[in-house]
């Protein structure tokens, strides 16, 4: 061990700070080197007498009176008393609030990715054609929103993105036409009745696999599509 | 240091609604307190707020208490953390000072303005030399004689920067007693 790394440990060794292993090796060190010897020997002098001095010191001390006022003024706080497991029932009710919190923002989150509104699966179109037989379009093909692309119409023509988008414009406009009369009435319960139906669509991007589910307004499942 | 027996009944007994335990139990350290709270902040007046802070809020955090500690050990992490946060506002206030009075009075760094003080002792003006980590450092295990551990967990640090704190504290220690105050050397 040289002088210079002995040195930074040398206080350490005065105050017996250092671990075993460490302090033999340095004191080896100092059996040998009077200039680490005398260094180290300072250095316990100087903390010797320091403790020495401290404890010489004067102890400074409460008045009674003092200390009586302080204990009154503490004890007089809210006591730290102990409930049975109150902590734990604290931490209980953060966590369920927490959960609840948590489950509520998912909701908002997926409400708009997952639940899109429906793709009506065929039973439904052709139960929504008979109620309104003959109808025309009230609404022009242009004014419909994009239709979903995620299915494919050749594989699934069943499924037509435009069914998609009447049902949803269709109930846009419902307060519109359900002033308009019976006739008007029996569309938007046809529309409403097609916006009661959510599907859950998975693609896999390897296979280009589609699996669809279709839930009615009370999540009853529906059936699937691949 | 395992909490003493009495010690642990007497906690239990204040943490159970019987507040009147908690005189016996902080008693014995009553002066030990003070006299650590004089050494950090090196002002008595101070240093009895912040025992009083101390003892509030060891009281109101009773139940976090953890009885594997020695409970003065405990003690003296408050009440260091309390005489910490004064002295950091005692500085702030002389720096707030200090530039306020700039050009009116001659100029003194905010460190020796806040250190205007009560120095009582030879041992208080070697404590003097040391920077503010140093010193509670010093204090903590130099002084009061707690481990290296305890030391660091009383002032929320590692026992790295408790050791490399000590040996420069310890030096300057060497240094202003050899140089300054060598009757303390010689031990008169």
């Amino acid at each position: 061990m040289t002088c210079r790394k002995a040195r930074k440990a040398l206080p350490l060794l005065a105050g017996g700070d250092l671990a075993a292993k460490k302090a033999s090796r340095l004191e080896a060190h100092v059996a040998f080197c009077p200039a680490c010897r005398r260094e180290l020997e300072e250095l316990r002098t100087a903390l010797g007498r320091a403790r020495a001095a401290a404890r010489a010191e004067k102890a400074v001390d409460w008045h009674e009176a003092e200390w009586k006022a302080l204990m009154a003024r503490i004890t007089a706080e809210r006591p730290a008393t102990r409930t049975p497991a109150g902590g734990r029932r604290r931490w209980e009710l953060a966590a369920g609030l927490a959960t609840v919190v948590l489950a509520a923002g998912l909701a908002i989150v997926f409400r708009h990715s997952i639940f899109r509104p429906a793709h009506v699966p065929p039973a439904v179109e052709s139960a929504a054609a008979k109620s309104v037989p003959g109808e025309p379009e009230e609404i022009s093909r242009e004014s419909l929103p994009a239709a979903p692309t995620r299915i494919d119409e050749k594989k699934f023509p069943a499924i037509k993105p435009e069914y998609y988008a009447r049902n949803v414009d269709r109930s846009r406009t419902s307060p519109n036409q359900a002033s308009v009369g019976k006739k008007g009435s029996s569309k938007t319960a046809a529309a409403e009745a097609g916006q009661d139906v959510l599907s859950v669509t998975m693609v896999s991007r390897e296979t280009g696999l589609q699996v669809v589910w279709f839930f009615n307004k009370n999540f009853e499942w529906k059936g699937d599509l691949e | 240091m395992w909490m003493k027996d009495t010690e642990k009944e007497l906690v239990d007994m204040v943490l159970s609604g019987r507040i009147e335990a908690f005189e016996p139990l902080v008693t014995p350290y009553r002066q030990p307190l003070l006299a650590l709270a004089c050494r950090l902040t090196g002002n008595r007046e101070e240093a009895g707020e912040v025992v009083q802070e101390a003892l509030l809020r060891a009281f109101k955090h009773l139940r976090r208490y953890d009885a594997s500690r020695s409970f003065r050990n405990w003690l003296f992490q408050i009440a260091a953390n309390e005489a910490r946060d004064r002295l950091r506002k005692r500085r702030r206030e002389a720096r707030l000072l200090e530039e306020a009075g700039r050009g009116l009075a001659p100029s003194r760094s905010a460190e020796a303005g806040c250190l205007v003080r009560e120095i009582r002792s030879d041992l208080e003006k070697c404590l003097a030399v040391l920077g503010p980590r140093e010193r509670e450092v010093f204090i903590l295990r130099d002084i009061e004689e707690l481990d290296v551990r305890e030391t660091a967990r009383a002032l929320g640090c590692s026992s790295i920067s408790v050791r490399v704190n000590l040996s420069s504290a310890r030096r300057k220690i060497r240094d202003v007693i050899r140089d300054k105050f060598p009757h303390l050397e010689e031990g008169r």
